[in-house]
């Protein structure tokens, strides 16, 4: 008996030894990293600021269908110069509202300007970093605030200003939302830029902010703000200074964005990519929405094919007040940045193969036959799909 | 290409591996087993009243593992003391007990019985006498279970037990449900409940082989759920195997063969219908102009429409399914040693063509006494499975979709990518036979046990387990697939890895002793861990070459992208229990648990979940001894409280390596990890051409301060059983308050965070459960029995977030996220249509001026307001059900059984989007097919549904999606023949029956889908039937 006593008690200190539990129950994530690291350290700013372009990308030309295709598409298309013939609708009385399509626009973009904010503020406590490297690290972030600051205020005009991160300890601080004085709003813009401006160099590598993004912007501001005297000065130390020049007008958003006119550009890759999140990011169908679907008019004339954009929606298009104001032979913009009113028939099966197809010979129906936007156009797209992995110029910036 | 054909398989197709498992069965149960003889024996034979011998009566030696069952002619032999008493058992008739004393045989009449009350229940960490059970536990009976015609677990449940909801899950090869006992408690936590497999946490129900169950218990209140404390709020389901018993073998054959086809109760439009409806969405475009067809239609759709010949996509993608499923058990046993052992095979054609299941799950359950006072044992559990689906999702989809004008195949007999020449329509079939997933699960359990009774009436049980999930899923879509083709050719394979760990240890003690006269006090106590691993390992592969390797070509794609994750969870717990009863009179219960997670808040790890139960059976009161009239008559009630730790996994914010994943994989429990701390997604991005990496926090923001959800419930439960127990049954309520609920609080979208995991609100779930069995006929040949359950609860939430932001003293609602205080859960809230806009109607003075004739007319709560208000004009409309239950019929005569089992559900509404949906075919554009509706025209001003449009979805559409899903279904038709008694001695079997069941046949419901319960592109529970034959040796 006693032996059964003895091995009793053994079994229960085998057990209480097993389950010591302060760190047992001590949770640390195997594949993701804190938060912490990124806002307290250097490295760990320089990630989060890399994360900022990437959010950027979507938020200014996400991948594929969607709610934040629809919002970046409904203020393209929301003036005179456009029309709509299905699916965002932004005139639909249910789609024009705040909640409706345009509120990606405003939610994302508090979204990273918090992100922004993190790192602007993390980055005062960090002492044990190069001080010039997290100066550059922390002026690409304020770029990005500025620049979402100055989109929200010409979108919406009246907005919020908020500079402090939200952290799980101040979330439910009580705050009082009134809209911000536009002058605070643009200083806290032109406080941004010239930070970037003094911490930013003109050779930044091609898709990182450069000091010529930098002045764009504060010139962009300066204008809002009537300032046309410090307009002149950004735009001319960009041409005296930055190196950049003009390239000729079928290169501007030619295929190859990496020239000397582009001051900046989203960068996609289809080999590093597969969706938004992945360095090379998901296919755009960006270069598919403007684009009437030649191949569907019923003369069969037609196929597929990525001269004439291959697969596409012609979900909106330009409308012909737009055509109107063009001098379509002397004006070169009109014969770039546009297909032409006709076509050469380029289905092997159809009768009429090689011939240029007439007017009439084309369907009355807005979805097969419009005046399609070629400015997006990718050489390298799929005939079959809408995807393409083309880079989104800003600046310039087609639309 | 078919491409998965040329890719070896590793599943049970043939049947030399069959034969292999039933030989390795064979051989574990013999290994154990040796017949031991050293007492004296006693003989004798066992009959019934009118003297035919009774067979398989359980011969337990008391107080000890020693048994034996009799043999087919009544007889028996046993070895015994002749101070030692034998208990005599036998379903139906009296448990009787003889004391051996000097006599050399003992031959008994077993008396007609009605023994439902000394039957076992099987409780958290322990058994009880059903007529001891005072918390709310209701068993199933396992021949009750198998006899439906599914695999699935879930659904053998349902209609079972009153309080418990089975819905479908998944009805496609291999098909899951899910298991809502008494209600939602949880808006964002898990309300799936915990499954505990002889003591250890499944990771799924459908883990286990369905003929192994020996008794399936679910736990419904919380004095019985708290002993499992913080996982136990969903209920608790309690499976316990079968095992060897003493000096018996037994061989039973189990299997069944049948087809399965769904049943639609739509129309869809035929090709004729799709034009009209093509032709009338581009004249309402056209300005109210019919335009030609050839301005509409492609040649393709010109030719069927001017032919004649249209495309029944149904027809060609559907076909009818197969089921086959073979289990053999082998149950053996000595003295110290006894074995039970299994093989189950279930194989499954889907009804979409090109999908098949397989799986085989096997077990061998082990019992070894070592000394008196020592015994060990071990449950092992072995489950492998294998399903094949083309990766069309949609495919049921577009089997509705799919515009029925134009041609299938090109001239040269290939499936034509455009069959109707617009590009909305593909052809379904291609992706079906040009795309494979291949799904393989493995489950395995090993369960070991040691028993350690040094004292009388004291056992200390070590139970440790090791449970292991792991999932390969292999997926390929070849260059001539869908994508491929709009890839240029191109093929695209993803390969998927996931493994699941779970350890568990588990000490406990309990103690038994009787104090005085009939002080009866029994005490558990239980310290366990439970730890569980996880990792993934995923790589997408976009732009194969050439389709020649399939999936195991995935090196020579032009993009690899590999995506691992990996976490880890664990639990500890202490918990208690204290029962007590005087005479079996007067019960009380006292338990507790303590559990801490690894996936709370820092300062909240520990939660504690108390409970109390009472008792009274008023039947062992003398007074009642003349009372002959009532059988049994018990009165229960109990309180407690359990907790919940669980929403569904891998949902937070930290899982952006899960966005690519189709799989689902439950875990025991189940908070996402790392909800309670800041991580941070991968967001990279490419500079100058070189990758770059980043990370940012997601859209959830973190709570440090995240704690349990609890349960509270009161549970009140009369059991009765009048006139010999002819009329049995259990009224039962009660109320359950889970407070702290885990809640995805939406924030201020500029605070850059759109919501929080946060602990708060209160949701009430009250309720009425009726269980009432009749026997209508009791005779030695003709049984014929009725069963009824009911069901009644209420769900509510009570409070949300303690806001009243307006002043007017109600607590606000939260909109956005449809949930109101004093509502269910589950509503709706949106506009409601009353009706199309006519021509000549006042429409301009309307609440909606902009309105046309044809368009879909809301309700207009204030119309003095002139204006449709998001706040005043919107409806809300119950999910539901109100009640369901089920009505149960079981008829024996002679050597013929029959049973039926009607369910009903009632007062359930559900979002059909094949009525208003663009890619359901719903939002009447002549663009896709769809359901069939009266659409309004000029001519047709009676129409109800609104006027087509080909450019643009009718304003409002999404209003006309609620239907009523409620339904009645005959849910299980069976009948089976078994050969005589005297027949089946004479060839050396104890049983041979035949059957034929019928699953799901009729339904009625006017939710136009294949399923109440599904929508029409979900996979719907198939109708099957099936014959089967049962043989015992």
């Amino acid at each position: 008996m006693k032996r059964n006593i003895l091995l009793t008690l053994f079994a229960f200190a085998t057990a209480f030894f097993l389950s010591s539990c302060t760190e047992f129950l001590k949770e640390t994530p195997v594949d993701q990293i804190s938060v912490d690291y990124i806002y307290s350290t250097g490295d760990g700013l320089e990630v989060g600021v890399n994360a900022l372009y990437s959010l950027m990308r979507t938020y200014n030309i996400p991948a594929f269908e969607g709610t934040p295709l629809a919002a970046n598409v409904f203020f393209m298309v929301a003036d005179d110069l456009g029309q709509t013939r299905t699916w965002h609708r932004p005139y639909g009385p249910n789609n024009h509202t705040p909640t409706g399509y345009p509120a990606y626009k405003w939610t994302e973009g508090y979204k990273i300007i918090d992100r922004c904010n993190a790192i602007i503020a993390g980055s005062e406590n960090i002492t044990d970093y190069n001080e010039t490297l997290k100066n550059r690290i922390v002026a690409q972030a304020r770029v990005i605030r500025a620049e979402i600051y100055f989109d929200l205020i010409r979108m919406y005009d009246n907005i919020l200003i908020d500079v402090t991160p939200t952290t799980p300890e101040n979330i439910n601080d009580s705050i009082t939302y009134s809209v911000a004085n536009p002058a605070d709003v643009y200083a806290l813009i032109n406080g941004d830029l010239n930070f970037a401006i003094e911490n930013l160099s003109y050779d930044e590598p091609y898709g990182r902010y450069s000091k010529s993004v930098a002045r764009h912007l504060r010139g962009k501001s300066a204008m809002w703000q009537s300032d046309w005297a410090e307009a002149i000065t950004q735009f001319d130390a960009i041409i005296n200074e930055s190196g950049k020049a003009l390239v000729p007008i079928d290169q501007v958003f030619g295929q190859n964005l990496n020239h000397k006119e582009m001051l900046f550009a989203y960068t996609r890759n289809e080999l590093l990519g597969g969706n938004d999140a992945l360095a090379g990011g998901g296919g755009t169908w960006i270069s598919s929405v403007f684009v009437q679907r030649l191949y569907e008019n019923s003369s069969g004339d037609f196929i597929q094919d990525p001269e004439y954009g291959g697969q596409a929606l012609a979900w909106s298009t330009c409308n012909e007040y737009l055509r109107s104001l063009y001098d379509k032979v002397n004006d070169k913009r009109y014969t770039t940045y546009y297909y032409p009113e006709l076509y050469t028939a380029n289905n092997p099966a159809s009768p009429r193969f090689g011939q240029v197809i007439p007017l009439s010979g084309y369907d009355d129906n807005l979805r097969r036959y419009c005046f399609s936007l070629k400015k997006f156009h990718d050489v390298t797209k799929g005939a079959l799909t809408n995807d393409s992995w083309k880079d989104y110029p800003i600046i310039p910036r087609q639309i | 290409m078919n491409f998965y054909k040329s890719q070896p398989t590793f599943m049970f197709r043939g049947s030399t591996l069959q034969r292999l498992c039933l030989l390795l069965c064979i051989a574990f149960a013999t290994l154990f087993t040796s017949v031991s003889a050293q007492q004296r024996s006693v003989t004798g034979k066992v009959t019934d009243e009118l003297g035919d011998p009774l067979p398989g009566v359980s011969i337990i030696v008391d107080g000890t593992t020693n048994g034996t069952l009799s043999r087919e002619d009544g007889t028996f032999s046993i070895m015994a003391l002749p101070e030692q008493t034998l208990v005599f058992k036998y379903y139906g008739k009296k448990t009787t007990s003889v004391l051996v004393g000097t006599q050399a045989s003992v031959n008994l009449t077993l008396e007609e019985g009605l023994e439902v009350l000394d039957e076992v229940v099987v409780i958290g960490y322990g058994t009880v006498k059903k007529s001891d059970v005072i918390s709310s536990v209701a068993s199933v009976k396992p021949e009750n279970m198998t006899k439906v015609a599914t695999s699935d677990i879930g659904e053998m449940l349902r209609g079972k037990v009153a309080g418990v909801q089975v819905t479908l899950s998944d009805g496609g090869p291999g098909s899951s449900s899910n298991i809502l006992i008494r209600g939602q408690n949880s808006i964002n936590g898990g309300n799936a409940p915990l499954v505990v497999v002889d003591g250890v946490p499944a990771g799924n129900i459908n883990d286990i082989n369905p003929n192994d169950i020996a008794s399936l218990e679910i736990l419904k209140d919380a004095a019985a759920q708290s002993i499992y404390g913080a996982r136990a709020a969903n209920g608790v389901i309690l499976i316990t195997t079968k095992r060897g018993k003493d000096g018996v073998t037994s061989v039973n054959y189990n299997g069944n063969s049948g087809f399965q086809n769904y049943n639609r109760n739509f129309d869809i439009y035929s090709g004729e219908e799709f034009a009209q409806l093509k032709r009338e969405a581009f004249r309402s475009a056209n300005l109210g102009v019919y335009p030609q067809d050839e301005a509409i239609m492609s040649d393709l759709e010109l030719y069927s429409v001017q032919s004649g010949n249209y495309i029944d996509w149904e027809k060609e993608i559907l076909r009818n399914g197969s089921t086959q499923n073979h289990n053999v058990s082998i149950a053996t046993g000595s003295k110290n040693t006894n074995v039970y052992t299994s093989v189950q095979l279930f194989n499954q054609t889907g009804v979409v063509a090109n999908s098949d299941y397989n799986r085989v799950t096997a077990r061998v359950n082990l019992d070894q006494t070592v000394k008196s006072w020592l015994k060990i044992g071990m449950n092992t559990s072995f489950q492998y499975s294998k399903e094949n689906s083309p990766n069309v999702g949609s495919v049921l989809l577009t089997s509705i979709t799919t515009s029925p004008l134009g041609k299938i195949y090109n001239d040269d007999g290939t499936l034509r990518y455009l069959p109707g020449g617009f590009e909305e329509n593909k052809n379904p079939l291609i992706d079906i036979n040009e795309t494979n997933t291949e799904s393989n699960n493995r489950n395995d359990i090993i369960n070991a046990f040691l028993d350690f009774s040094p004292i009388k009436g004291f056992n200390y049980r070590l139970n440790l387990s090791r449970r292991s999930w792991n999932g390969k899923y292999l997926s390929y879509n070849t260059g001539e697939s869908i994508t491929g083709v709009t890839n240029g050719g191109l093929g695209r394979g993803n390969i998927n890895f996931q493994d699941n760990v779970e350890w568990q240890i588990e000490n406990i003690v309990s103690y038994k002793k009787t104090f005085g006269s009939g002080h009866n006090l029994s005490l558990t106590g239980v310290q366990s861990v439970i730890e569980s691993k996880y990792n993934q390992f995923q790589i997408i592969s976009n732009d194969l070459p050439n389709d020649i390797l399939g999936i195991y070509g995935l090196e020579s794609a032009t993009t690899n992208t590999p995506y691992i994750a990996g976490n880890r969870r664990g639990l500890v717990s202490i918990a208690g229990k204290a029962e007590y009863n005087y005479n079996s009179r007067y019960y009380l219960t006292l338990s507790t648990r303590a559990d801490a997670s690894t996936v709370f808040g820092a300062n909240n790890k520990w939660g504690y979940f108390p409970a109390l139960g009472v008792g009274w059976n008023i039947q062992n009161e003398s007074f009642m001894q003349n009372v002959k009239a009532i059988y049994n008559l018990k009165l229960r009630a109990t309180y407690g409280s359990v907790g919940n730790e669980g929403i569904a996994p891998y949902q937070s914010q930290s899982t952006a390596l899960h966005t690519v994943l189709t799989y689902i994989f439950v875990m025991s429990s189940s908070i996402a990890p790392y909800q309670s701390q800041s991580t941070a997604l991968q967001r990279d991005y490419l500079i100058n051409g070189v990758k770059v990496s980043g990370y940012v926090p997601g859209d959830f923001l973190p709570n440090p301060e995240l704690r349990w959800e609890t349960s509270t419930t009161a549970n009140l439960a009369l059991d009765f059983g009048l006139f010999e127990n002819r009329i049995s049954g259990t009224f039962e309520v009660y109320n359950t308050r889970t407070s702290d609920l885990l809640i995805d609080q939406a924030l201020n979208a500029s605070s850059g965070y759109s919501r929080k995991k946060t602990n708060l609100g209160e949701v009430q779930n009250q309720g009425i459960e009726v269980t009432l069995n009749t026997s209508i006929i009791r005779k030695k040949d003709f049984n014929f029995n009725v069963s009824v359950l009911f069901t009644k609860n209420e769900n509510k939430i009570l409070h949300l977030y303690g806001l009243d932001e307006n002043g007017d003293g109600i607590e606000d609602d939260d909109i956005g996220n449809r949930w109101f205080i004093g509502q269910p859960i589950q509503v709706y809230y949106q506009y409601q249509p009353v009706g199309i806009f006519q021509e000549g109607e006042d429409i301009a003075s309307s609440h909606q001026p902009t309105a046309k004739p044809g368009d879909i007319k809301l309700f207009d709560r204030f119309p003095d307001d002139g204006i449709l208000n998001a706040a005043n004009d919107r409806v809300l409309t119950k999910a539901g059900p109100n009640w369901y239950g089920t009505l149960s019929l079981n008829l024996n005569y002679k050597f013929i059984d029959f049973s039926a089992d009607i369910n009903t559900v009632q007062g359930v509404t559900r979002y059909n989007t094949f009525l208003v949906g663009y890619s359901e075919g719903g939002s009447l554009r002549g663009i896709k097919n769809g359901i069939k509706q009266n659409y309004w025209t000029p001519e047709n001003p009676g129409g109800n549904f609104p006027r087509p449009n080909e450019a643009n979805d009718p304003n409002n559409l999404f209003t006309l999606a609620l239907q009523d899903a409620s339904y009645t279904r005959l849910q299980n038709v069976s009948i089976g023949f078994s050969l005589p008694q005297k027949t089946l001695t004479s060839i050396g079997m104890s049983r041979l029956r035949l059957y034929f069941t019928g699953s799901n046949l009729i339904t009625v419901t006017d939710y136009q889908s294949y399923s109440p319960e599904k929508n029409p592109n979900e996979y719907p529970e198939a109708r099957t039937v099936i014959v089967g034959l049962q043989a015992g040796f």
